[in-house]
């Protein structure tokens, strides 16, 4: 391709193009070029390559060689190059008892995964099989491989896990053993992992040194968790089957078995707590604690004899925990993973743990003494969890994402870090069993020192706070979880990708939050936090910028909003949340741009964008929310329901989904259930006008006037600027009798809005009801005047012709509202002003049209 | 040091004297080198070929504890003793990939792309073979980038390291890395 050979010189102009190019942002760099390289193409050519390589150059060449040597020399397995389930199998680096284990690459993602494919031995073992490895997706734990997808079919099994670096531990222990404070430090995480385990009632049945991963960096994992089921039966024929001399394979599988199951018993926790204890003495010696050369020599001592005696160096704190663990009556050993970690981390010095804080969480989870756990400075979360499986009244942890700090290469605005903020949120958002609260309500404790008052006005149990830093082509989040009550810090972690990574990269702040948090996330919702597609950093870039001027919501930032969008879809245009936004800008231009845009010219639009944004992603709950809303005002009142229960159902914690879903339920007049979701949506987001101005009209129309008045002046406290809920409250204030006061309000109203289109139907309205009708009739006059010079609403209209009586007018301007599609139309049926009509007929008929026949 | 080679006050002699600038000792020193680097990386490529976190420099540095009398040395001839072992480093590691390559071949088995186009670079394997031709390609119009490249992919040297050796800026080491890793990862994408 490239004939042309390079010199020195044509590289020299070459390096410094590119060096000068990079620095500018990408969509400036075409432009660039084109004036320095004049008409030469070639020139252009090589630098546009070298910018386009250097995108996915930011790891190549950085690792080890020798892992270069590995593609070399990598061992062919019966599946190299095969792809399963959407993984592409590479070298097979591994086989073993269960199996064989291959790198392997999600086609969809791009992460390099390991598989294992379990030998094929007929359809009954392969469903046995993987039905146990899909307890194991439920773990999660940084000692723990980690389980990504258990894929089936008939006749084989292959699961995809975490891949690897490192040795197997059989292979690492030196002659010797390990030192006392070496081993000390992995059996503390052995003891984490099988805790973990063993709280979430998983046995692991074959934990040996060579199922220990130690990888370079000295973290632990623990391998095959949910594989092992089928021991019994591979133990039964060992053990029975006299040509079996081979000593390497009986140590294999035979010398970690606890003597109950060597007598038949079903392995329970306790016999994995007496595989540690072998292990244990493995690390602290590097030999086995029992000895036979053939299988009955070595069941015999495992059953009869005591271990082999420890080295008198070895401390009497190890010792001791090594006894307990090889006790032969597993009643006299630790009864669970909970109990091997308290004692190993009682030897070590009760809370001084390296490498991660402990888990301790805010007083709302009740501490495992029940269980009988040696409990010391702190618990596993997992017995916690079991602990709340046995009360479950607990109610949802509450989480605070507090606005990120960034620092972002450049002067470009804190776009980035408000966007990874919200997507934090959001993520967490579609976890079950969390209450995570909405952004507007988390940003204005940017700046405060203390968390008290996050934990007081949002009643958060952890904040979530950290920074995010993104320099060439690598993103850097680093999170910390707060005990809101002590100020005192849980946890904290650091995580990096590249940049067209950042989604995975959210994900693993999530998934890393959940699990300190203590949240049981069910797998499908684990899965989808491990299902993040690769973007564009570009295209990631003019999403979060189009989300920086959406949040603004000022007429001039939506447009500026849109065209973000705009670029971005135009770049990728299976983005989906690039759709969804898109949407609801339109949505919004339909209502706030008064006299530019009406809603039946910009609902079309929103409508195409809600749709692409779920054919790109359908597991997006933000689109379904968006499509619900435009469908609820197109009088598209099944698909409304539909979509609102499926953006709720997938991120239960998405607010204004919440409150979208009572506005319809106001037009369905099921009011107790509106009341119910728009008060979810203001726990979800106490600080949002709109939302809590919501509450208040959802109040009213239920006729719970005195509750209204509260929200209302709720959302004023939070801003008495916030006309909406001036407007209503004055409006409110007749039905309680207080006159006098709505007529002040809104009068005030009215003035502060320059006697616009709607605050003149507002006082309209409240002249009307309070029986001032020459009062009301002016306001009206006032309005009709303005529609001559100025788009006005229909709705404000008639509205006030309704309820001054005069049905006709009313009728005539309904018309218009039902022709330009206001949003208004939906909330006839509720709207008090329409009593008077309800029997008549062209109330019947506008009904029909808009699809509600069944509504009185 | 246990095992320590006979002949480390030569060795620890020509490497200081290199370092001094006195390059036509090079052609004594690099034998004695190799010679160490090649049974080290051999013993280790034998038994742990699975371990992909080896860097270079573990090896690099145990040869260098063997052969250098560490009294005498300073950071700077140590520096310039892992240049050297990255030029090194690289001929054994691409001679034991080139004759993999050759035994699977004889096994009739061709090379199998293993990597989705969409797969992030840095989670794939990189085809040594194939960026040892690219790398001399890249040395016949920047011989400086392709020494770079050398030193901190070869030998595992840290930026600062290849600064001090090259006698140029970090600043100018990360550029030049900076587009020679771009290119390369082009040619080896083509």
């Amino acid at each position: 391709m490239l004939a042309v050979l390079m010199t020195p010189e044509r590289w020299k102009e070459v390096k410094d193009l590119f060096a000068a190019a990079i620095e500018l942002p990408a969509d400036a760099r075409g432009a660039f070029l084109s004036a320095k390289c004049m008409h030469d193409e070639e020139l252009r050519t090589s630098v546009e390559r070298l910018l386009v390589s250097h995108v996915t150059a930011s790891d190549f060449i950085e690792g080890s060689p020798v892992r270069g040597l590995s593609a070399a020399v990598a061992s062919q397995g019966r599946l190299t190059g095969a792809t399963r389930g959407g993984y592409r199998l590479g070298a097979r680096v591994g086989a073993g008892g269960t199996g064989e284990v291959y790198e392997g690459w999600d086609i969809r993602t791009g992460r390099r995964v390991a598989i294992k494919v379990l030998h094929e031995d007929g359809a009954d073992s392969a469903r046995r099989l993987t039905r146990e490895a899909r307890h194991a997706l439920e773990l999660a734990h940084p000692n723990i491989c980690e389980v990504y997808e258990v894929i089936s079919d008939d006749a084989s099994a292959f699961i995809a896990m975490e891949f690897l670096e490192g040795r197997v531990l059989s292979d690492a222990v030196p002659d010797g053993g390990f030192s006392a404070s070496e081993t000390t430090d992995l059996a503390v995480q052995l003891a984490e992992a099988i805790a973990h385990a063993h709280a979430h009632s998983m046995v692991h049945r074959d934990l040996k040194c060579a199922n220990l991963m130690l990888q370079p960096d000295g973290h632990l994992k623990v391998l095959d968790f949910g594989l092992s089921r089928r021991l019994p039966a591979a133990v039964e024929s060992a053990v029975s089957a006299a040509s079996m001399t081979d000593t390497g394979v009986i140590a294999g599988t035979i010398s970690y078995l606890a003597p109950e199951v060597l007598k038949g018993d079903r392995a329970d926790a306790r016999s994995d707590i007496w595989a540690c204890g072998i292990i244990l003495h493995e690390l602290l010696t590097g030999q086995q604690p029992f000895d036979g050369r053939t299988p009955f020599a070595l069941t015999s001592a495992v059953l009869r004899e005591p271990p082999h005696p420890l080295p008198s160096s070895v401390p009497s704190g190890l010792r001791a925990i090594r006894d307990n663990c090889l006790a032969k009556d597993p009643a006299d050993r630790y009864q669970h993973g909970g109990e091997f970690l308290a004692a190993i981390q009682a030897y070590r010095g009760g809370g001084r743990v390296k490498h991660r804080v402990r888990r301790h969480l805010p007083g709302w989870i009740p501490v495992g003494i029940a269980l009988g756990a040696v409990v010391i400075g702190a618990v596993a979360v997992g017995f916690m969890q079991t602990e709340r499986h046995g009360t479950d009244a607990q109610r949802k942890a509450s989480i605070a994402v507090l606005q990120l700090r960034g620092t972002v290469s450049g002067q470009e605005p804190s776009y980035f870090s408000d966007g990874i903020t919200e997507a934090l949120i959001a993520r967490l958002g579609t976890i079950d069993g969390i209450r995570v609260l909405s952004r507007t309500s988390t940003s204005r404790y940017r700046d405060v020192a203390s968390l008290a008052s996050v934990r007081r006005e949002l009643d958060a149990d952890v904040a979530v706070r950290g920074s995010v830093e993104s320099a060439a082509n690598r993103v850097r989040l680093t999170v910390e979880l707060v005990d809101t009550a002590t100020d005192r810090s849980l946890w904290g972690g650091t995580f990096e990708r590249n940049a067209n990574e950042v989604l995975a990269l959210e994900n693993d702040a999530v998934r890393a939050i959940v699990d300190h948090v203590g949240v049981d996330v069910s797998p499908s919702d684990r899965t989808m936090l491990r299902v993040a597609r690769a973007v564009d950093p570009v295209v990631y870039e003019d999403y979060l910028k189009g989300r920086f001027y959406w949040n603004k919501r000022t007429n001039q930032s939506l447009e500026q909003a849109v065209r973000f969008y705009q670029s971005s879809i135009e770049r990728d245009p299976t983005y989906a949340p690039a759709h969804a936004a898109l949407a609801d800008c339109y949505n919004q231009l339909g209502t706030v741009m008064v006299g530019t845009a009406s809603p039946a010219e910009m609902r079309p639009r929103a409508r195409a964008e809600a749709i692409a944004a779920i054919q790109a992603d359908d597991s997006l709950a933000e689109a379904h929310a968006t499509l619900g809303y435009i469908s609820h005002y197109d009088w598209d009142w099944a698909t409304a329901e539909r979509e609102f229960k499926r953006a709720i159902d997938l991120n239960p914690n998405l607010a204004l989904a919440h409150a979208w879903y009572a506005n319809y339920l106001v037009s369905r007049r099921r009011l107790p259930e509106a009341v119910i979701e728009v008060q979810r949506a203001e726990q979800l987001d106490p600080f949002s006008l709109v939302i809590v101005t919501n509450v208040g009209w959802t109040l009213a129309y239920a006729r719970r006037p005195d509750e209204a008045i509260a929200a209302y002046r709720r959302a004023l406290a939070l801003d008495p600027g916030y006309i909406q809920a001036r407007w209503r409250l004055a409006y409110e204030l007749t039905a309680v009798g207080r006159f006098d006061d709505a007529v002040a309000e809104a009068t005030k109203v009215t003035e502060v809005s320059h006697r616009n289109a709607s605050s003149l139907s507002s006082l309209g309205q409240v002249y009307a009801r309070t029986g001032r009708r020459a009062d009301a009739m002016a306001a009206l006059n006032e309005l009709l005047e303005l529609s001559r010079s100025q788009y006005v609403s229909p709705v404000s209209v008639y509205a006030l012709y309704f309820l001054l009586g005069d049905f006709d007018n009313g009728f005539g301007w309904l018309e218009k509202a039902i022709h330009e599609r206001s949003n208004g139309v939906a909330y006839l049926p509720v709207d008090e002003f329409m009593e008077p009509v309800r029997d008549d007929p062209r109330y019947r008929s506008v009904l029909a049209r808009i699809g509600l026949t069944d509504a009185r | 040091m246990p095992g320590k080679n006979p002949s480390t006050a030569r060795i620890t002699q020509l490497l200081v004297a290199w370092s001094d600038g006195r390059r036509e000792v090079l052609e004594d020193l690099l034998p004695l080198v190799y010679g160490e680097l090649r049974r080290l990386a051999s013993r280790y490529l034998r038994h742990e070929p699975a371990d992909h976190t080896l860097q270079p420099t573990a090896l690099v540095h145990e040869a260098y504890l063997r052969l250098i009398d560490q009294r005498r040395v300073r950071w700077r001839n140590r520096a310039h003793f892992y240049g050297i072992s990255a030029q090194i480093m690289r001929r054994i590691l691409v001679d034991h990939a080139r004759a993999h390559r050759a035994e699977k071949r004889g096994a009739g088995w061709e090379r199998i792309p293993l990597v989705e186009d969409q797969a992030p670079a840095g989670a794939s394997d990189v085809d040594i073979v194939a960026l040892d031709d690219a790398l001399g390609r890249l040395s016949t119009f920047d011989p400086q980038q392709g020494r770079i490249v050398e030193l901190r992919y070869f030998g595992g040297l840290t930026i600062d390291e290849v600064a001090e050796i090259e006698g140029i800026s970090a600043a100018t080491v990360v550029r030049e890395w900076t587009i020679a890793k771009a290119w390369l990862r082009g040619e080896l994408l083509r």
